[in-house]
Formats: structure tokens, sequence, C-alpha cells
């Protein structure tokens, strides 16, 4: 399985945002300033309610200029001391209990357990943790306040920038310190449940099955942790098993013996460079791929025996990266319109060529290959290569200096039987830079929710600032709300998702119309109720995409799948979460300052 | 004051509370100790009612503590749970995110354990739907596996749900036995010990070893898991749901006759193909002694249409000597009565007629002039009429038995199984398979003139099978024949040559319309122009069962008879020869299971 996910690029999102950013540093000011004075002005009339915004603006400057981090921490140490007082870490006792109990939910059987195992323990982390922080972040303040246990802080030469920072900065060390440890149990508990020990079972011999028809010796490992695996051996004393529930082994000759090595490949953090896909069509024309009628259509087809291929344009290949050549990974998908010969895959052809218009060398020999569906398919593509001259002669070429234009190859990859097709997103091919470290990309995941946790409590913080607790709790789980369906909510304003607003489904409910039905209530009540939903879904359209994308910030998928998390994609993250704690810090501060207890 | 009244106040919530307590304990309580023992309570109300109606987990199936807790868990929202689940596993399953469908699946299944419509069409949609999405065939064979694992696990929480039972044994038996892939996965459930030791926990697996190989056979163990779907109606008093009983239990004999048929098509052709044939027999015999409710009531057994009929013969003629005469002079009256027109057609061989619109004045006439029973009884002497009525009151009720073990027969192919299972154990016809196999691989291997001596040899074999056993003419040779002689006619193209005019099997293949002009030499080697149908017996007989082609509403086994002066016609006028492509009632027992409204047909 591949990652599916998109990941943007840094340059052209920093670009964006520092494009974007200013602007919206003067509306958000713009409107803060105008909104502060509306209420002053009804409040104090327009002339002092002026001054007052003024007085609260210029405060904030001073304020903001004088900060003491002394005084932040000793509020942080307040903050830390009451999450404990509140006995916080009964959350990571019940996310204990669900790694105890997690042997019953999962399948243990499953075709890929470190995949299911990572998902569940980064998943329930995620979500406990967002729990922990929202239940944190939104009680505090207002506690506080109702008991008047704030003015023992107010009365202090405290400033309100350090009343929310310090808040927000001891309750994200708490949450640091209990997402560390999940961290940690999470680490043992996908390891030590991933981890097992095969023996040989009968005796490696000679074969001439289907399976192995150079006649390798071969053979099986007991069955253990719900599977076995198909060992072979090589002449030189080592070998290996194949690959079964995401894993291998490594299998050495020891005397007479055969030693099977710890499973390698399930836990995976794979470096990869990815390339840009584009289509030829049957004549050999640029094209877009044909639908073979599956309904999800994220891959696209091109047909066997034709001109038909999958192009990616891969940049930055120079042989100081790759030296001996390059390992190509493919997760192709088949789709065959007759049976044709059921034991063999579909064979189909890579070949390497110069992106360059004319230039002397264009394109290798094909390197047959058979399509592997639903299991990662490595090719490795030597540095030497054989190709086809202008003239028709065959001679061997250097990958980098012969096929690529300024560190640009492309690979084509073509189906070779007729009446079968070949199926390819973009994702699917890719080149493999090497194996990064697991445990490092793990820590990255984490980080993830790290990120999530800091946002949660900013928000949480934010509230309690205005809001008393129960209203401030509700109000930071809308933003988690929105914030983790947030694909859900632009798909039904955008249209993708049919059945219209609130309006027409509460309509359609009652009437028991289907989505697909025109609303069957007349012309106009129809364009009322169309504008009544309009209206709305405008509305809930700008909130959501001001909030935080939750969904966004996980990056779970990359380490259950065995990718690694790219630096850019961790780099945008943080900056996003960063832009988040600072608006909403501040917005808390100026609500903080407008209340009477820290005016 | 004011302590002491909301003080009193939570006294008086605790003491209602407490109060609350003993009608719900009352209610709710458990049943405790063995139901059987002297000194067991049988529980609250609830616990018996739940008893009564075999409603417990524990009645039910299996408790599993993972199941109740994600119950609980979900606070009575179990159902809305179960649609999320539901949504999931469908979105999973588009976007081919395997691993995580089977997980939701899974959950599913324990949020519902006793829903068996989740089990049947999840199932369903990871041996079906799935298996096929993978172009690999291990990989095929690993989602059916999946699915029958799954299935499985719901007999385990559904102990006396036969429908899953039987399920389990069709998954095993069909999609192993008769998919695209199923030379390959056959190879692979022989082979797969693991899972057969995982079998073995839920049927004896050792007792379904293939006796050619020594290795389990998924015919073999689909039979074990109809058997255990058998004892559960048989034994817990279940009623069979959503199945004729008769369908039920005809798949756990039928499943040895599949494996006869695939030990045959894998080349085990000798005596242990005959006794795998002599077993579906003996096993075909015992269904037919099976009793067998239909919808109107009636207990049938399958094996009783020729007593029956014979019965109705022996009672006919009593009613004829008790009333002799009558009903000729009813038939002379009512011959009498017929128009011009009529009394032609009546007079006329019915292989004579070609029109419809005659066929139908001829249906017409016959029925007109039928006597039936009861006719003969109202018409008889005053002193006998009593009597005649109770025997025809005995003939009627042996007729109407005899007519729906017809009808519930053609279902299942019941005579047609019976004859294939006395055909096939007897060592002519395997050795006339055998020699198809022969020259099948030698066809293989391009010895075509070796192929071409065994198929000829496999053709006398079959032709006396026929003329022995001319009832298989309309099926048997459907199902495999006739593609062996395409094969055969394939072969001769290359030494370019015809199908001799006077092959042996040409009455099969006219039969079945299967031979095209092209490929038939169309002169005797004398020279002389071939009768048709009449050139292939050795013995010069023509079969019984000659082609009807071109026959307006012949009967529906043995070709349309001219009904006799004293038999009724019920059931001619509307009798419809069956389709030559579609064998009688087979269709229901071959085609995947229903699956319970499943959008996403096989493609396996």
């Amino acid at each position: 399985m591949t990652l599916e996910q998109a990941i943007p690029n840094f340059s052209d999102w920093i670009g964006e945002a520092l494009f974007y950013l200013p602007l919206f540093i003067v509306f958000f000011a713009t409107t803060g300033f105008v909104i502060g004075y509306l209420v002053s002005a009804i409040r104090r009339g327009p002339v002092e309610g002026f001054y007052a915004v003024a007085q609260v603006i210029g405060s904030a400057v001073f304020d903001l200029a004088n900060t003491s981090v002394r005084r932040t921490l000793a509020m942080a140490m307040l903050a830390v001391q009451e999450s404990i007082r509140r006995k916080v870490l009964i959350a990571f006792a019940v996310f204990i209990v669900v790694l105890l109990f997690a042997g019953w939910y999962l399948d243990v059987k499953s075709d890929n357990p470190g995949r299911l195992y990572l998902s569940f323990v980064l998943t329930s982390s995620n979500y406990l943790v967002l729990i922990l922080a929202l239940f944190l972040s939104t009680f505090s303040l207002p506690a506080d306040i109702k008991n008047r246990t704030i003015y023992t802080i107010v009365t202090k030469p405290v400033r309100g920038t350090e009343i929310v920072l310090g808040r927000i900065i001891g309750f994200m060390t708490v949450g640091t310190a209990i997402l560390v440890a999940m961290c940690l149990v999470s680490y043992l508990f996908v390891v030590r449940g991933l981890s097992h020990e095969h023996q040989v079972d009968g005796q490696i011999q000679t074969t001439l099955t289907d399976l192995a028809p150079d006649g390798l010796l071969q053979g099986v490992t007991t069955y253990d942790a719900h599977h076995r695996h198909t060992i072979t051996m090589y002449d030189d004393g080592t070998g290996e098993t194949d690959v079964v529930m995401g894993h291998h082994h490594s299998v050495k000759k020891v005397g007479g013996d055969y030693k099977i090595g710890p499973p390698q490949g399930g836990l995976a953090a794979r470096v990869v460079r990815r390339g840009d896909l584009r289509f030829k069509d049957r004549s050999g024309n640029p094209g877009s791929g044909v639908n073979v009628g599956h309904e999800w259509a994220y891959r696209s087809y091109i047909e066997g025996g034709t001109l038909a291929a999958a192009v990616w344009t891969f940049d930055g290949m120079t042989a100081g990266k790759y030296p001996e050549g390059f390992n190509l990974e493919l997760n192709l998908r088949v789709f065959r319109t007759h049976k044709g010969n059921i034991e063999k895959g579909i064979r189909g052809s890579i070949t390497i060529r110069n992106p360059k218009a004319g230039a002397a060398i264009l394109s290798s020999e094909p390197i047959s290959f058979s399509a592997t569906e639903f299991a990662i398919d490595r090719q490795f593509i030597p540095r030497q290569l054989k190709a086809i001259d202008s003239d028709g002669t065959v001679s061997d070429v250097d990958l980098f200096k012969d096929l690529t234009d300024g560190g640009k190859l492309e690979v084509w990859i073509q189906c070779s039987e007729r009446g079968q097709y070949y199926g390819m997103a973009e994702p699917d091919v890719y080149v493999l830079e090497n194996d990064g470290n697991f445990a490092i990309n793990f820590i990255k995941g984490f980080v993830g929710i790290w990120l999530q946790m800091l946002m949660v409590t900013t928000f949480g913080v934010g509230f309690s600032t205005f809001l008393s607790g129960p209203v401030g709790m509700l109000a930071t789980l809308s933003t988690i709300v929105v914030g983790l369906f947030r694909k859900f909510i632009v798909d039904l304003v955008t249209g993708v998702l049919e059945g219209g607003g609130p309006m027409e489904a509460l309509i359609r409910t009652i009437t028991q119309a289907n989505l697909t039905v025109d609303l069957d209530i007349g012309t106009y009540p129809t364009a009322v109720v169309k504008f009544i939903d309009g209206v709305f879904l405008t509305g809930l359209n700008l909130i959501t995409i001001s909030l935080p994308d939750y969904a966004g910030f996980s990056m779970t998928e990359f380490v259950a799948t065995g990718f690694n998390i790219e630096p850019s994609l961790l780099v945008i993250h943080i900056l996003r979460a960063l832009t988040y704690f600072v608006f909403v810090t501040l917005i808390g501060y100026f609500f903080l300052k407008t209340r009477e207890v820290a005016a | 004051m004011i302590q002491n009244v909301a003080f009193q106040r939570k006294v008086l919530y605790l003491g209602i509370m407490a109060l609350l307590m003993i009608p719900l304990y009352m209610i709710g309580h458990p049943a405790a100790g063995d139901p059987m023992a002297p000194n067991s309570t049988p529980g609250g109300k609830l616990s018996q009612l739940r008893t009564d109606y075999d409603l417990s987990q524990a009645e039910l199936g299996e408790i599993d503590p993972a199941s109740e807790s994600m119950k609980l868990a979900t606070l009575g929202m179990r159902g809305v749970a179960a649609n999320i689940l539901w949504t999931k596993a469908n979105e999973y399953k588009k976007k081919e995110n395997w691993e995580k469908m089977i997980a939701v699946v899974n959950q599913m299944a324990k949020l519902q354990p006793n829903y068996v419509t989740v089990w049947e069409f999840q199932s369903h949609n990871l041996s079906y739907n799935i298996s096929v999405e993978h172009d690999d065939y291990r990989f095929r064979y690993q989602w059916v596996k999946k699915g029958i694992e799954y299935l499985i696990k719901g007999t385990k929480y559904n102990r006396k749900e036969p429908r899953l039972f039987w399920t389990v044994g069709w998954y095993t038996g069909q999609k192993f036995g008769r998919a695209d892939e199923s030379k390959q996965f056959r190879r692979l459930f022989h082979e797969d010990r693991d899972f057969h030791e995982s079998l073995n926990n839920y049927v004896a697996v050792d007792s379904a070893r293939c006796d050619a190989t020594g290795k389990p056979d998924n015919w073999l163990v689909a039979r074990l898991w109809f058997n255990n779907g058998y004892d559960i109606v048989e034994n817990m008093g279940v009623p069979i749901r959503g199945k004729s009983p008769h369908i039920f239990y005809a798949d756990g004999p039928k499943s040895r006759m599949n494996y006869a048929v695939a030990i045959e098509a894998e080349g085990i052709l000798d005596e242990k193909a005959e006794y795998a044939w002599k077993q579906s027999g003996d096993e075909w015999k015992t269904y037919g002694d099976r009793q067998v409710p239909t919808s109107q009531g009636l207990i049938i057994r399958l094996n009783d249409r020729e007593a029956k009929e014979s019965e109705t013969a022996r009672l006919v003629k009593q009613l004829d000597q008790l009333a002799p005469g009558v009903r000729d002079g009813l038939h002379q009256t009512r011959l009498a009565g017929l128009t011009a027109a009529e009394r032609k057609l009546h007079d006329t061989p019915l292989e004579e007629i070609q029109s419809p619109e005659d066929y139908e004045i001829y249906m017409q006439a016959m029925e007109k002039v039928s006597v039936s029973s009861r006719d003969v009884a109202k018409n008889s002497p005053q002193g006998v009429r009593a009597r005649c009525n109770k025997l025809t009151d005995r003939i009627m009720a042996a007729q109407e038995n005899a007519e729906w073990v017809g009808k519930y027969r053609s279902n299942v192919n019941f005579e047609y199984w019976r004859t294939r299972c006395e055909v096939e154990q007897k060592p002519q016809t395997v050795k006339a398979r055998r020699h198809i196999y022969v020259a099948g691989q030698l066809r293989n291997d391009v010895e075509v003139e070796a192929a071409r001596k065994e198929y000829e040899l496999a053709w006398h074999e079959w032709a006396e099978i026929l003329n022995d056993n001319p009832n298989l003419m309309e099926q048997l040779m459907a199902d495999d024949l006739l593609e062996d002689v395409q094969a055969y006619i394939e072969l001769l193209g290359h030494l370019e040559e015809k199908l001799p005019a006077d092959f042996e099997l040409l009455p099969l293949l006219r039969m079945h319309r299967a031979i095209p002009d092209e490929v038939l030499e169309t002169e005797e080697p004398d020279g002389t122009t071939p009768e048709p149908d009449a050139a292939s017996n050795t013995d010069g007989k023509k079969p019984t069962a000659t082609p009807d082609e071109g026959k307006p509403g012949t009967s529906e086994k043995s070709g349309a008879k001219k009904p006799a002066a004293s038999e009724p016609t019920r059931a001619a006028p509307n009798a419809k020869k069956p389709k030559d492509d579609e064998p009688a009632g087979d269709a229901e027992t071959d085609a995947p299971p229903p699956a319970a409204d499943d959008p996403d047909t096989s493609q396996g």
C-alpha cells in the first residue's frame, strides 16, 4: 500500500503563506479594532470608547514588551501543579488500559499487523491527548475566576500575557510529559507486538514447483504469530523468506543449521523521491489514462499492447546520489479484460528516457517485469543500461550521463499484454532514496499529535478568558470537530456531497427523499431553502477555513504505511501551528484584558 | 434545621432508590445453578424470557468479553455505531484499503455478533468481492479463506444458525471448487495444513481426505460443514430459515458428487473414482429417503415417486374393476362430443402435429375426452359408489404426492444425479473418462494421432453407456461431454478432417444442436446420405429419448407421450421442455448463494 496523501511543496507553500499572512494580520487587526471599538462605544460612548480601546492597545504593547519569562514560567508552574492536582495522569492510565486490552480488538491475523498497530497507537494517543488538553485548558481559568483565586494572582505584578502564556505553557508541559510517556509505551507495544521468531519447519530442499521454477533450495518456517514463510536459500549460504504480513526474515546457514533472523521491513520509514506523472494514450499522444469502471477514480489505467504509457518525471537524479543505480518501487494495479494465464502476473516494461527532446540517446532498452498488486515491488535500475541509438544499434549507456537532462529523468511504464491494463496514481511509483530510521519517524508522528495538542490548549485557554468552563469546552470541542471533519464540510459546501445543507437535509429526512432526487417542494420554497442553506454553509465555510485542520496535522498514515515524514512537511505543520498559537494567544490576552479581573 | 432537611431529603432519595432496586432485582436477576438441578433458581422474568426464547448470549453462542464490552461502551448506540462502521467498511473497500476494511468488519461483528446477515454479507464481501480484486491467485485464495474464517467465527457466536454452517460449506465447496481458479485453489487447499489444523477445531478434517492423495479435499470438508448444519436442525430442533428443506439437504450429498467430478477431472480415474461415485449414490439415496415438508404441508420423500405412481396405477385398476366399463363408456361419449376438427387431430399421432394452433386443438380434445377417476366414481353404480369414492380419494392423494415429488425432484435435478451416480460408478464409465483424460493430455503434448485414437475409444465407450442409459442424453452430456466432442472436432480440424458421418455420438450432438453442418461429413463412406438420428447406436436401436426439436409443448423428461384414455392428463398441456442450455432445477443449487442484497455481484 502506498501513501495517498499529497505532500505540499515547501517553497510553493511558504511563498503563498508569506503573501497571505500580512493580509491576514491587517484583516485581523482591523476587525479586532472595529469590533473592540463598537463594543466599547456602546458601553462608554464614542469618544471615551475610542480612548478605552486605544488604552488597551497601548497597554498591550507595553505588556508584550515587558513580558517576563520568569513570571511566565512561574505561572506555568502553577498550571502544572493545578493539572497534577486535577489528576491528569488518569489520561495516561486510561491509555495503558486501552493498550492492555488492545489485543481483544486488534486483528492479529491482519495482512499487515504493523500498519494496524501503528494506526491504533497513534490514533488512540491522538484522541486521548486532545481530550486531555480540552479539559485541562478550558476549565482552569474560569474556575479561578469563579473561585476568585485569580485575585491572588492579578493583585501581584503579573501581566495578562503572562497569565495566558503561563497557562498554555503549563498545560503543554503536562501534556508533553504524558505524550512522551505514551510515545515510549506505544513504541514498545508495537515493537514487542510484532516481534516473533521462526524456526525451519521440516527440511530445506531443492524444489521444482511452480513457485521456484529454477529449482532453488526452498523450505518453510514454523507457524508462529499466525503465519509462516517460505524460505529461499542462495548459493552463498544466505537466504531470505517471502514477505508475509508485511515483513520478511533473513536466513543464514550456520554449520548444518539454518538461523532465521528477526522480522524486517514491517516497521519502515522509506525516504523517497517523488515524481510528476503524465499519461500517453494508446496512440502515444498525451492523454489522461483510462477509467476501467472503478467507483474510486484515484487511479488511471493504461492499455496493454499499445503505445499507452505512464510517465514519471523525477528531478535531482544524479550520479552522486545514486552511484550504482537506483531502486524504483512500484505499487501498480492490474485490470484484466480476459483471464489470460492465471498463474502468471501481467507483464510490462520499464523504460528510462531522457526528457530532452533531440537527445543523442533517447531511451534505454525496456526492462521487463511482472506486476505485483497490493505489495511494494522493488526494481533496481542499474547505472549501466542498454540503449538503442537512433540508427538502431544497441549500445551500453550510463544512466546519468546519457539519459538525464540536468538531473531530470523519465520513467516510462507500459503494459505489454494486449487486453490487459495497468493502473496507477502519482504516488504509486517513486525512487527509494534509503530506508530511514523508524523510531525517528515514529517520534515525528507524535510531533504531529503534539502540535494538535498545542492548538487545542491554545484555543481552550483563549476561550476560557471570556467564556465559562462548560461553554469554553464546547467552543473548543467545536473547533476540534470542525477541524477533524474539515473535508466533509468543504465537500458539503462545494457540492461534492449531495443532499444540501441542514434545511434541505431535514426536509429530505421528513419526506424520505433520497440524496439524488430533486427537492419536490415547489420552486419558491426550494429557492428559499437553498438560500438559507447557502447562507449557513457560507458561514460554516468561513469558520472552517479559519480553524485549524486537525486531520491534516495527523501524520499517522506516513508512519503506518512506512514512509518517512519529510522535514519540509513537518516545518509546514509547525509554522501553521505557531501561527494559530500566536493569534489565539493574542485574542485571549485582549479578552482577558477587557475583563474586570485583570484590567 | 436546614442541614436536617437536606439530610432527610438524602435519606428519602436513598430509600426510594433502594425500593426501586427491589422490582428491578425481581425482574432482572440472573438464573443460578444448573437448570436441571433441584435447588437452582430460574432467575427473574427477563432471565426466564431470555431462556424461553433462547436469547441469552450463552444460549446463542460463545460469550466474548471484547464483544460484550464493546456493546456496553456504545451506551445503547450500538445500531448507530454499526451503521458508521458499515459505511466505513464500504469506503475502505472502495479505496482498496483491505487491512482497515477487515478490521472494521471484525469490529462490526463484535458489536452485533448475533445479526446473522452481517456475517453472511461481509463474508461474501471478503470471499467473493475482495478476493477477485487481487491479481495473484494466491492472494485470492487467502481472501476466500478470510471470508470462510470470518463465517466460522460467526458460527461460534451463533451455534444455532444452520444457515451460517451451510454457508461455510457452500463457500468451502463452491468458491474453492468452482471459481475460475479452482484448479489452483484446490491445489492450495490440499497443501494448506495450517488451515486444516484450524478447521480441525470445528470439523473432522481427517475424515475429509481424498482417497488418492491422502490430503483434505475442499468438497469433502464442505460436506462436513453442511452436515453440521443438518445436525443443528435435526438435533436442536432449529427451523431452517430462508431455504427449502429439500434444497438445504441436497448440498451435503452433492458435495460428495462434486468431489467425485473434481478428482476425475484431476486424473484420478480408477477404482477410487468409482468408489467416490458409489458413496455419492448411497448418500443421494439416503437424501431421497429424507422426509421433506412441502409448501402445502404435505410430507414427501423424493425416492417415493415411482412407488406412488405404481400405487396410483394399482388403485386405478381396482377402481375400474369395481366400476367395469364406466371409464370406457365415458370416454366414448366424450369422444363422440368432439368437433370434426378436434376428432381429426385427436386421431393424429402427436409426432405428426406441426403447427402450434393444431397442437392447441389437439390438447383441448385430449382434455375433453380424458376421464378422471373422480368421473368414474361419480358415474359408478350406486351399490359401489361409496367404495369408488374412497378409492378415488386414495388415487388423488397418491397422485398429488407423486406430483409434489416430481416438482421437488426437478428443483434439485434428483433423477439426473441419481442416474449419474449409478452410471459413473461403473468401471466402463470411468474407463471412458480415462480415455478422454488421456486424449486431452496427448493433445496438449501435440500427440495428435494418439489423442485421436484415445478419443475414438472414449466415444465407443460413451455410445454404449448412453445406449444403456438413454435418459443421460439430456443433461449429463451437456455438462462436459459436448466440450470434449468439441475438442475432438478441433483436433480433427488440425488433421484437416471432418467429423465422420457415422460418429457414434451424433444423436447426442443433434439433441443439443451442437453440430454445425460444416464440421460433419455429408456422406457415409459408402456414398449414401446418413439417416438423421439413426447412425449412432452400435446395436441399431434408436435411443428412447428422441430429440423433440421444433415440437411444441413436449413433456418434461421423456418426450411427449400421447395420453391414454384412462390416464389423467392434468400436467400435459402446460408441460414445457427445459431449455437446452439450462439443466432444469440445477440453476439454484449451482449459483452462488443470495448475497443478501449485495450490489457487488461475485466476479469469481
